[in-house]
Parts: C-alpha cells; sequence; structure tokens
C-alpha cells in the first residue's frame, strides 16, 4: 500500500493552509444543554464579524477555536436551542463554557429535528451517509408492542434493512448483519436484540443519540465491513433529580437521574423488564405455566468532572434474555459492557480522550436439572484499550488520531454433563484468542467557502494467539493436517490499510455534491446458515484458514434544501465490493464444531444501488420519504456452480415512508409504511422420494423470492396537561394496521392426511395493538 | 436448536399463524433418481430407478423400467440385476466380501451412471444395556435403552442405528439417526436412545449399520435438507456421477433384541 504517499498528501494539505502570520489565540470549552448538563454534539460557534469561520463540538461537547487578536461576537448555537452571543475582545486564550437552553414557549418548530446539526448541516458538513436520530424525536413513531426503538426506526431510513421480523440485526447497502459495528458507549454489542430481535438492546430513555455511518466511515472506527452504528448514552442531568419512565404491555422501564455534585457530575440509572412470561402463567397447561421468557436490561453511567480540564465517565451496560421451558430446558443470553473514561484537555487545541472498555456476550442452555443435566456455554469477551486525539489546528483544519488494542476471548463451547451417565464426554472446543489493533489519523479540513474533506488512514492488525491448534483441509473440507501452538505463540497475523476519504463541494448554500471513498477490514465473522438468526450463531476469528472479509465502497451524493431549510432532500448512489466473504459448505455443521472452519467456503460479493430521500424536518408535520434501488450479489466457486447468486437481503426495491404530525399540545399522530421486495429464498423445482421421506430437488441458489412485505403503522400520542413538576402521556399503537399477513417462512411439506405436498407461510404478526403509558418527574 | 423453535413458538402463540399458499415453482426437466442399497447382511442388492416429478403433483413419479443394472464386487466380477418392473432392480443370495469396494452401473437411453461405495466389516452390538430413569427430566420415567458398541481403533467408523419395538410410540423405524466416533476412537461408549421410554416387557429390536464415509455425508445432508431450517438447502453430495440424484450404499449390520425386564 502507498502509506508514504498518504502521509505525504496528509502533511501537504494540513501544510497549504496553517501558515499565518498574525497572532492568534484560541478560545476552547464546551457546550452543554441548561436544563440537565449534557453534552451537545455537534453544536457549532460562529463568528459573526468572519465569514464561514466557526467551530463544532466533537462527541464530549468540546470545541476549539484559533482566531486573530480582536474583538469579536461569537454566536452559540444548536438545532432546537436558543442561540448565545458573547462578546469577547481576544488578547490571550480562553475558556468559556456555554450552556444552551430550549426556547422557553415550546416551540413546535423545533420538535422532531435531527439533534444539534444545523440547519443546513446536511448539505455543508464533509460527512456523507451518516444518520442520526434522537431517541426524543421519535418517540410518537408506532412501533410493535409500543416499544419505542431507536434500532427499528434507523431500519426505516434508506440503505438500512431490517433483517425481518424475527430476526435479529439489519442489513446495510447489502452487507450482511454481522458487518454492522454496534456500539454503546464505545463497548462492541455482539448481539443488539432481545426476543430473537423482536426488540433491542437499547433503552431509549437511556440513549442521548444514535448515529449510524453506512460510507466514508472516520477512521476511528474499524473491525466491520459494512457500518458503524454508535449508540451514546445520556450523562444523566446534572442539576436537578429526575425520574422518568413508561408501562407498556410487554415491559415497563424507569429512569433516574441526578447530580453527584450539582453542575460536576450526574448518574444515569434506567432499567427495563419484559413480563410477557406473566401471561404463560394463566395457563392452566403446567408445561405453559412453569415456563418463563423474559428480558432485562440496566444502564448506569456516571461522569464527574473533576475540574476544567479532566472528566471522568463511568458507563455500563447488563442485559440479558431467560427462557426456561417447564424445568427440563433453560437458555439463556446476554450482553455486559463497561467503560471506564477520562477526557483530558491537554491544552485549548488538544483534547484526549481516553477509554478502557470491556465487552461480553455469552450464551448457555441447559438441559434437565440437578443431577442429571448437561448445558452448553459458549461466549466472547473483549478488553479494548483506546486513545483518541481531537487536535484543532486552525479553523479549517481539525485532526483525529489515536490507536486502540482490543484483545478477544472466544469460547466457541464448553459441553457439561452432570452425569457421564448417557456416555457423553466432557468436551470443550478450543478456546481462541486475538488481538485487534488500529492505529489511525485523520484530518477534517475546508478549503475555501466549498470545499470540505474528510482524509484519513486507519492500519489494522489481527493476531491470533496461542495456546490452540490450527487445523489445515483439503479442497473438500476434510482434515488433512494440524498444528499445535504454544500459549502466546502467534497462530495467524492479519493486517491491513483502510483508507477513507469524504469530500463535499458546496455548490451553493443549499446545495451540495459529496463522495466518499472507504475499505474496511473486518477480521471476526458471525456463521449461521439457518433461516432465522440465533443467538447461538457462532463467532470465528480469521486465521491460517478463515481470511478477513474486506470492503470497498465508493459513493456520491446530491443534498439539496428548499424552503429555508424545511425540506431536505438527497441521492446517494454506491458502488461496494465485498473480498473474502463466508458461506458454507453442503449440510455444514456449525455449532459445537471443532472443524468448523473446514464447512466454510469463500467468495465475493457486490452490492450497488441508488437511494433518494425527501424529509421534511420542520413544521406542524414532519416525516421522510425513502426508496431504494438496490442489488446484492454473492459468487462462490463451490457453490451455485460458481454462477452468481442474489444473497437474502436482495431487495430490489425498498420503500419507507415516516409520517409524524402534531394536531395540537394534547394530540400527536404517526405513521409508517414500509414496502420491500421479498428476500431471495431457495425453493425446490421438483421432488422425488428417498426411503420414503419426500426430498426437494435444488437447482439454483435463492432463485425464487419471498413475497413481498408491506406494513403500515399507526400511532397516537395524547399528552396531558403539563404540570410543574410532573409530565406524562399516553401512546396507542397499531401495528400491522390492515392486518397483512407477511411471510416469516415458507415450509414446505407433505400433508400428514392427503399425502400431498404443500407450501406452508407463518407469519409472525397480524395486526397487533398496544397501549404505553410514559411519565416524568421533574 | 429445538428449545430455540420452541422459544420462538412461544413468542408466537400471542398471534402468529399458519396457513397453506400457492407457490409458483419453476418447471425444471425430469432427473435421474438412483436409490440402491447393498444389503450384505441379507445378501441382497435393490435399485429403484424414478424421475423426479413436480413437486406439487400428486402422482407417483415416473418410473424407470428399461435399464440394464449391475453390480460389481471388490474382484471385478460383474453380476447383473433382475428387472423386477416398476423401476424396482434386484439382485438375491449375493454373498459380501467385506472391506472392499462395489459399484454399481445403471444403463439406459444411451447414458451410463456408476457409483461406488466400500463395504465395512459391521461392528459389533456388544449389549443393550438400559436403566430406569425417574420423571422430571427428559419426559416421563421409565427405561432408557443403549447400544454398547467396541468403537474399532485406527479407522473412522461412521454408523446409523434402526430400532423397532413392539411399544409403537417408541417405534422409530423411519428416523435417521447417525453417529460416528469422532470423540470415541477406540474406546467402548455407549450411545442411548435418548428420547425413548420403555415400559417392563416392551421388545426393542436394534439395528447398527456400518455406513462407509459418502453414504454417512449423504445422510447428514439429507437430514439438513429435510429439516426445512436451512437457508440455502442443496441436493445432498452423493456418489452418482452424470448428477444422478439418491445413492448407492453397501452396508453390513449386526442386530440385538431384548426385552425389558424389571
Amino acid at each position: 500500500m502507498k502509506k508514504g504517499h498518504a502521509l505525504f498528501l496528509l502533511a501537504f494539505l494540513l501544510g497549504m493552509t496553517s501558515f499565518s502570520f498574525a497572532q492568534k489565540f484560541t478560545i476552547s470549552g464546551s457546550i452543554t444543554d441548561a436544563s440537565n448538563g449534557e453534552d451537545l454534539f455537534g453544536a457549532s460557534v460562529i463568528v459573526k464579524e468572519l465569514e464561514n469561520t466557526g467551530a463544532s463540538t466533537n462527541v464530549y461537547g468540546f470545541y476549539s477555536l484559533s482566531l486573530p487578536q480582536g474583538n469579536y461576537t461569537l454566536i452559540y448555537r444548536a438545532q432546537g436551542y436558543d442561540a448565545v452571543l458573547k462578546e469577547i475582545a481576544l488578547d490571550s486564550n480562553l475558556t468559556i463554557n456555554v450552556q444552551l437552553a430550549v426556547p422557553s414557549e415550546v416551540q413546535e418548530m423545533e420538535e422532531v429535528v435531527i439533534q444539534a446539526e444545523r440547519d443546513n448541516a446536511n448539505v455543508t458538513g464533509a460527512q456523507m451517509n451518516v444518520t442520526t436520530l434522537d431517541p426524543k424525536d421519535i418517540e410518537t413513531l408506532p412501533v410493535l408492542f409500543g416499544e419505542k426503538d431507536v434500532m427499528k426506526t434507523l431500519q426505516l431510513t434508506p440503505g438500512v434493512k431490517g433483517a425481518g421480523e424475527g430476526n435479529a440485526g439489519f442489513y446495510v447497502r447489502g452487507g450482511g448483519t454481522d458487518q454492522n459495528l454496534i456500539l454503546l458507549d464505545e463497548s462492541t454489542v455482539y448481539n443488539a436484540s432481545h426476543l430473537l430481535g423482536f426488540f433491542s438492546v437499547f433503552n431509549s430513555d437511556a440513549i442521548k443519540d444514535v448515529s449510524l455511518y453506512k460510507a466514508g466511515i472516520p477512521a476511528k472506527y474499524g473491525g466491520r465491513a459494512s457500518s458503524v452504528m454508535d449508540v451514546v448514552m445520556r450523562d444523566g442531568n446534572n442539576k436537578k433529580f429526575q425520574a422518568s419512565g413508561g408501562l407498556g404491555l410487554i415491559s415497563s422501564r424507569l429512569t433516574l437521574e441526578a447530580p453527584i455534585v450539582k453542575e460536576k457530575g450526574s448518574f444515569i440509572v434506567s432499567g427495563r423488564r419484559s413480563y410477557l412470561d406473566m401471561f404463560l402463567k394463566l395457563s392452566n397447561d403446567p408445561q405453559i405455566n412453569s415456563t418463563s421468557l423474559y428480558f432485562y436490561d440496566l444502564n448506569a453511567k456516571a461522569n464527574y468532572k473533576i475540574n476544567d480540564k479532566n472528566r471522568v465517565f463511568l458507563s455500563g451496560y447488563f442485559g440479558k434474555d431467560v427462557f426456561g421451558f417447564a424445568k427440563e430446558f433453560g437458555f439463556d443470553w446476554g450482553n455486559a459492557t463497561g467503560t471506564m473514561r477520562w477526557n483530558h484537555v491537554v491544552n485549548d487545541k488538544l483534547f484526549s480522550n481516553t477509554s478502557l472498555v470491556f465487552s461480553n456476550f455469552n450464551y448457555q442452555f441447559t438441559i434437565g436439572q440437578g443431577d442429571e443435566s448437561f448445558g452448553v456455554v459458549s461466549s466472547i469477551q473483549d478488553y479494548n484499550l483506546k486513545q483518541d486525539f481531537s487536535y484543532f489546528i486552525n479553523k479549517n483544519n481539525t485532526m483525529m488520531f489515536g490507536f486502540n488494542a482490543m484483545h478477544h476471548t472466544f469460547k466457541p463451547g464448553r459441553l457439561e454433563a452432570s452425569t457421564d451417565d448417557f456416555g457423553f464426554n466432557q468436551i470443550e472446543l478450543d478456546p481462541r484468542k486475538a488481538l485487534e489493533i488500529g492505529v489511525y489519523v485523520q484530518n477534517e479540513q475546508k478549503i475555501g467557502n466549498r470545499w470540505s474533506l474528510m482524509y484519513g488512514l486507519r492500519y489494522s492488525g489481527f493476531n491470533l494467539i496461542g495456546a490452540g491448534t490450527a487445523y489445515e483441509f483439503d479442497e473438500v473440507g476434510d482434515l488433512i493436517g494440524q498444528r499445535q501452538y504454544k500459549s502466546g505463540e502467534s497462530m495467524a497475523y492479519h493486517q491491513g490499510l483502510e483508507p477513507r476519504f469524504s469530500a463535499s463541494f458546496i455548490l451553493t448554500e443549499s446545495n451540495s455534491i459529496k463522495f466518499g471513498y472507504n475499505r474496511n477490514f473486518q477480521y471476526i465473522h458471525q456463521l449461521s446458515n439457518a433461516t432465522t438468526s440465533s443467538p447461538t450463531d457462532v463467532y470465528v476469528p480469521s486465521s491460517n484458514n478463515v481470511k478477513p472479509q474486506i470492503a470497498d465502497q465508493v459513493a456520491l451524493g446530491y443534498y439539496h434544501n428548499f424552503r429555508k431549510n424545511m425540506y431536505q432532500t438527497s441521492v446517494e448512489t454506491y458502488y461496494k465490493a465485498l473480498g473474502n466473504q463466508i458461506d458454507y459448505r453442503p449440510g455444514a455443521s456449525l455449532i459445537f464444531n471443532e472443524l468448523v472452519e473446514g464447512e466454510l467456503v469463500y467468495g465475493d460479493g457486490q452490492a450497488y444501488g441508488v437511494e433518494f430521500q425527501l424529509k421534511k424536518v420542520k413544521g406542524k408535520f414532519t416525516g421522510w420519504i425513502s426508496y431504494t434501488l438496490s442489488r446484492s450479489l454473492r459468487q462462490f466457486d463451490d457453490i451455485n456452480n460458481g454462477k452468481k447468486f442474489s444473497a437474502r437481503q436482495d431487495r430490489i426495491h425498498d420503500i419507507s415512508i415516516v409520517m409524524m404530525y402534531k394536531l395540537n399540545d394534547k394530540i400527536a399522530l404517526s405513521g409508517s409504511f414500509v414496502y420491500y421486495t421479498g428476500d431471495a429464498v431457495t425453493f425446490p423445482y421438483a421432488k422425488y422420494e428417498i426411503e420414503g421421506y419426500t426430498v426437494g430437488y435444488y437447482e439454483e441458489r435463492n432463485s425464487y423470492r419471498m413475497p413481498d412485505y408491506h406494513r403500515l403503522d399507526l400511532g397516537l400520542t395524547w399528552y396531558f396537561k403539563e404540570r410543574k413538576k410532573f409530565d406524562h402521556n399516553l401512546n396507542i399503537s397499531v401495528y400491522n394496521v390492515y392486518n397483512r399477513e407477511n411471510a416469516y417462512a415458507i415450509t414446505f411439506r407433505e400433508n400428514a392426511d392427503t399425502g400431498a405436498t404443500e407450501a406452508v407461510q407463518t407469519t409472525l404478526f397480524k395486526i397487533v395493538p398496544a397501549v404505553t403509558y410514559n411519565f416524568k418527574f421533574k | 436448536m429445538k428449545g430455540l423453535i420452541a422459544l420462538g413458538g412461544l413468542v408466537m402463540i400471542f398471534t402468529s399463524c399458519q396457513k397453506v399458499i400457492d407457490v409458483n415453482l419453476n418447471e425444471a426437466a425430469p432427473q435421474v433418481v438412483i436409490e440402491s442399497n447393498y444389503y450384505a447382511s441379507g445378501d441382497s442388492v435393490v435399485a429403484k430407478l424414478s424421475y423426479t416429478s413436480n413437486y406439487f403433483s400428486n402422482e407417483d413419479s415416473e418410473k424407470i423400467a428399461n435399464a440394464s443394472v449391475s453390480i460389481t464386487d471388490p474382484q471385478g466380477v460383474v453380476t447383473v440385476l433382475n428387472n423386477a418392473g416398476n423401476g424396482r432392480y434386484d439382485l438375491f443370495n449375493y454373498t459380501p466380501q467385506f472391506n472392499g469396494n462395489y459399484s454399481l452401473e445403471v444403463q439406459f437411453d444411451g447414458t451410463t451412471y456408476s457409483a461406488t461405495s466400500f463395504l465395512n466389516d459391521p461392528t459389533p452390538l456388544d449389549s443393550l444395556p438400559y436403566q430406569f430413569i425417574p420423571q422430571s427430566l427428559f419426559g416421563d420415567s421409565g427405561y432408557v435403552v443403549s447400544m454398547a458398541i467396541t468403537d474399532p481403533v485406527d479407522e473412522a467408523n461412521y454408523w446409523r442405528a434402526i430400532r423397532i419395538s413392539s411399544d409403537t410410540v417408541n417405534d422409530h423405524e423411519d428416523e435417521i439417526f447417525l453417529f460416528d466416533d469422532e470423540f470415541v476412537n477406540g474406546n467402548v461408549f455407549q450411545i442411548p436412545f435418548f428420547a425413548d421410554r420403555y415400559d417392563v416387557g416392551d421388545t426393542i429390536f436394534v439395528e447398527l449399520r456400518s455406513l462407509d464415509r459418502v453414504t454417512y455425508d449423504y445422510y447428514t445432508e439429507l437430514i439438513s435438507v429435510l429439516g426445512g431450517n436451512s437457508a440455502a438447502p442443496t441436493n445432498p453430495t452423493n456418489n452418482w456421477n452424470n448428477n444422478a440424484l439418491g445413492y448407492f450404499a453397501a452396508w453390513g449390520r449386526d442386530t440385538l433384541i431384548i426385552v425389558i425386564e424389571e
């Protein structure tokens, strides 16, 4: 790779604009929300006297701006807040911390906005293809069982597609569900769903915002091929105690937040538990009423500002799904994450963030109980040390650089039997350990009034570490050799350079063109060959057999706002090439298989498409319409006779319509509609008999389609009269209003009575009404 | 995986439904299906020849009655099977030579299909120990029967077990029950018929078939296709050339029969 070239280019571009003769001083500080002290990410400071000069806050609310000596009027602003003006005489470096307040009279105009964005930031920013959501903005949207869910709402935006009812995960621009990096306060979340995908693990009450990067992914992110979903937890109110919560059909939640030391530190604790199984208790059937089926999760975060230069954070998530069938069978899985973070203002231009991150995902199932039981336990555990710097070089350049080192431990499975009566050998599959590292540098640069650039480079490396056994397989997947590695020995090393680039060219204040390119490496892979995804899907690290997945994407977009930025439109096209994609040999056994790597085959993929969106962001009526035309194809030498075939998520047409209408102070109405081409599936072409079984005859992979999916949801939120200390509302939603029987699965079987072969469609959700009551003590 | 399906099922009880639908399946040219076994312990060879049929057809598949079928033993001696009509070809009193390759050759309409299977020495069933299991765990109380097997050292073994019982509830004649010696190589080990519960007085007949690798893999993939949960079902890999479906398997067996006593 041309590493030298890129560095030279970087130095050149920086040097080109950074020399200046006048003496300069720096203004830096934080911008926060006046009501609760939460950091505002993307808030801006603009210099009234100078055209096109300003800065915006990083994810921790920190900004820095360098100006020549002089008198200035600074305008601090963020979408949804009143602007604050500061007049300054700049003759030395200054620290200015600003609190922005929500306008006193409720301004409906700003009710639904993308948080803290400048009105036309979608047009003028260099970053393309990023979707940011604030849970507040979507609280009125109708959702299944009334559980508001940022992940489900993101799936209504262009290029993002849910994996379908009853399936965890989502697809971004034709990539697989395991190609999305999901971060919660910097910690990897391996399984982001509860109840097999009906809900996400993200409790909206505890979340500040969610950003989804589809292309031009910033260099600080790495490890997945297709996208990054970055979820940031709220810091908690640092001014006063506040309690809020909700009662729903399926679950209830409660959030408490308060200052630790007023204006200096705060905490938030948010919990949620479902009680679906309470209904099962009503059953007379002892098998059903002794069944447990629930999930819970707990988000907690605390932060403390030691002084203007140092702030520490501690955040954690713990969630679990528990399922027990009578006393015979137990199955539970969950994530736990923890993040320790230190923000340090090194000087007025250099901001540092150091994080120590822990993440764990595990599942286990147990059959039987007590003396006569056996069970399987499996887990993935990560420790990650991260160091990130933001260097505010000058008003046109902001540089980010840093590194991280993440240690993975994969425990694919341990079978434990409490008795050997049944002749089971107690077996543990070899654990795998790996060190994944990343080093990056990136610069955001403005050139003149028209160009914004973001260019960066990431180096990533993945070292599979012994002790362990490396297996060698022949071309049909049979074991032909193996080698034992000692503890600490490197079993395989993979590495790559990942260039990232975004550019925007502003045609006018309300028109721009953006271009992006990114290369991403992915070193760990999720294996699943069933029609439905499950928590037991196996993760394998790259090894001597499994090569890292590589994604190269180019994207081009045109953005246009009109009616004073009330309407935003965009057209984006992309082409993505995927290398080293994984599929499976026929009849592959993926679970509890020491030689699972022998079951894998490798090929390539390509995805391309065009996405249109029209969005109304202001006024009583807001929402968007998006349409995506796309393909996602795969090609494997060992599959489908080497011919190209549709990936399961090859949904050619995809339409989402989201509408929110604020009727008056009391009532908000909402609706969403989705339509997409049915998933590509493999169906039989004919049948024959073997030993009396009817067996399907197959010709081509994924050559059929599921029926097209479409669904309309409607919601109504009733706001009760607001009191000084108390605020509450009632949300009524109807999922699948016109009772469409969407296909979850189509299976083929022999009718037991007639002996005829028939196709059977399973539908998970017909019409589902729900009621949720939300409250807030202020 | 069963538990997962049960879990899915529980979620579904609230609103889910199933219905029979019409699916337009593509028409495929009929493919040749050859299902054939050399039952070495019974000295007989049977081959059934047919074509695939339209998936939703209710008629019997079209049989191939004009073929000539022959088997070749490890010494290269060719014996022709009798055409028994209706696509069936058979041969009786055909004495096995264990530890050798047998080939079946099928000719019709100018195409020759052939497949080879290795006839292993049948692994003996040492005994059928059984044990009373109280209620609560994996079902009701009752006797669980296991197969005690001494795994032959230094070779990979693949088995299929068939059990037939006087108790119709536990009669699993057509279940494809497969296991190999991956984790037990060289050991004396027991494999239980885990889900079955027998009472005193029940008679259980167990047949242990010793398969070759190719047949074992065929059945493994067949189970995965029949299971219906595979995202990408394919035709099971088999030992026929010229894209014929089905398989040819040569195998021997050992059998035991017990009556459960108190």
